[in-house]
């Protein structure tokens, strides 16, 4: 057993424990990336934030069942996407299911995001880095969106997006080749504006 | 040139920055931008998506971590003293088993003897019978499924957290 695995498998079993402490030290090394992608997920500041606290106290429940063996972030996502589908699910509005999970929708204007919500960048608060990104996420599909939050943000593998999106990996590359192509247009539009 | 090598070009270049390619497409990649200067720029203008999209950073509230805390350590507290609760319920039904199964000759024959006297049908004592063995389960039955309800009002409690 190398190092990674000897502390995930550590981490495994102090997950079965159910000890806050545990999952306090997570909250601090987790915070920015989980609050960042729910932040593009949900495209809303206050739904993103019940959903971080959610996600945390899931992980406090089913902590026993995190055996190790994949990374501990990708599981995480994992939870935090459920749970997003599942409010989704619960409350049938704004977005369809069809649109988030595997929609290849239009590639242009808010086709992709949920409808009428802001901006994830413009709920995200003063301060923060975004510039020229703002609004053009937005033109982006859903799930190009998420595939390029996880890929370049979160810096998950090809293999580890395709499993916590439940897609293949050829829907993965296809989603972010599709969201960079929209994206890169975008900028260079903004350039010549 | 033809349009399907600058399409080519176009998507090794967004396939290497997604997650890499192999060793003859980064060769002929690098070859084809350096002899075509729009697929160059393209190529350029894709690294400047991607660098823009990895310069975001967002901030979290201070107060929803200390919510976040504060709701973990509630529902670690439940979870614990329902957990022990747990434990004693399954013990005490455990206990109860032992016991009737060690004095389940002497009970047979006292459901038997006190029918007999009553009249009661031999049916309805070995019903009764059973029932007795099933008791100490639908007691856990019941408690775990009066248990639903609390939890729900607890989670109720903890969104008064904000």
């Amino acid at each position: 057993m190398n190092s990674v695995e000897g502390e995930r498998e550590a981490l495994a079993q102090s997950l079965r424990t159910r000890d806050p402490e545990v999952i306090e030290h997570l909250i601090d090394q987790y915070q920015y990336r989980l609050f960042r992608y729910l932040i593009y997920l949900t495209g809303n500041r206050e739904e993103a934030e019940d959903l971080f606290q959610e996600t945390w106290i899931r992980v406090l429940e089913r902590g026993h069942r995190y055996d190790g063996r994949s990374k501990f972030d990708t599981w995480l996502f994992t939870i935090a996407r459920n749970l997003f589908i599942d409010r989704l699910r619960s409350k049938k509005t704004q977005v369809s299911i069809e649109e988030f999970s595997d929609s290849e929708g239009p590639e242009s204007g808010n086709g992709g995001s949920p409808r009428n919500v802001p901006s994830p960048f413009d709920l995200v608060s003063q301060g923060e880095v975004y510039g020229q990104l703002s609004g053009l996420m937005d033109r982006l599909p859903f799930p190009s969106r998420e595939a390029l939050v996880l890929r370049f943000q979160e810096e998950f593998s090809l293999e580890e997006i395709a499993r916590l999106m439940a897609v293949p990996i050829s829907t993965v590359k296809s989603r972010i080749y599709r969201g960079i192509a929209i994206l890169k247009e975008s900028l260079e539009d903004s350039k010549h504006e | 040139m033809s349009e399907d090598l600058h399409r080519r070009a176009e998507q090794l270049k967004i396939d290497s920055m997604a997650g890499g390619i192999s060793a003859p497409d980064l060769q002929w990649l690098g070859a084809h931008l350096e002899g075509c200067p729009p697929c160059a720029q393209r190529a350029r203008a894709i690294e400047r998506a991607v660098r823009t999209l990895r310069s975001v950073t967002v901030r979290v509230d201070p107060a929803l971590l200390r919510t976040t805390r504060m709701k973990v350590y509630v529902r670690a507290e439940d979870l614990n003293r329902r957990g022990a609760r747990r434990l004693l319920l399954w013990t005490s039904c455990a206990t109860s088993w032992v016991w009737m199964a060690a004095c389940a000759l002497f009970l047979w024959h006292g459901f038997e003897r006190l029918a007999s006297q009553m009249g009661i049908p031999n049916w309805l004592w070995q019903a009764g019978f059973g029932l007795w063995w099933a008791l100490p389960l639908l007691i856990v039955g019941i408690v775990l499924s009066m248990q639903q309800p609390a939890v729900n009002n607890e989670r109720d409690l903890t969104a008064g957290l904000d």
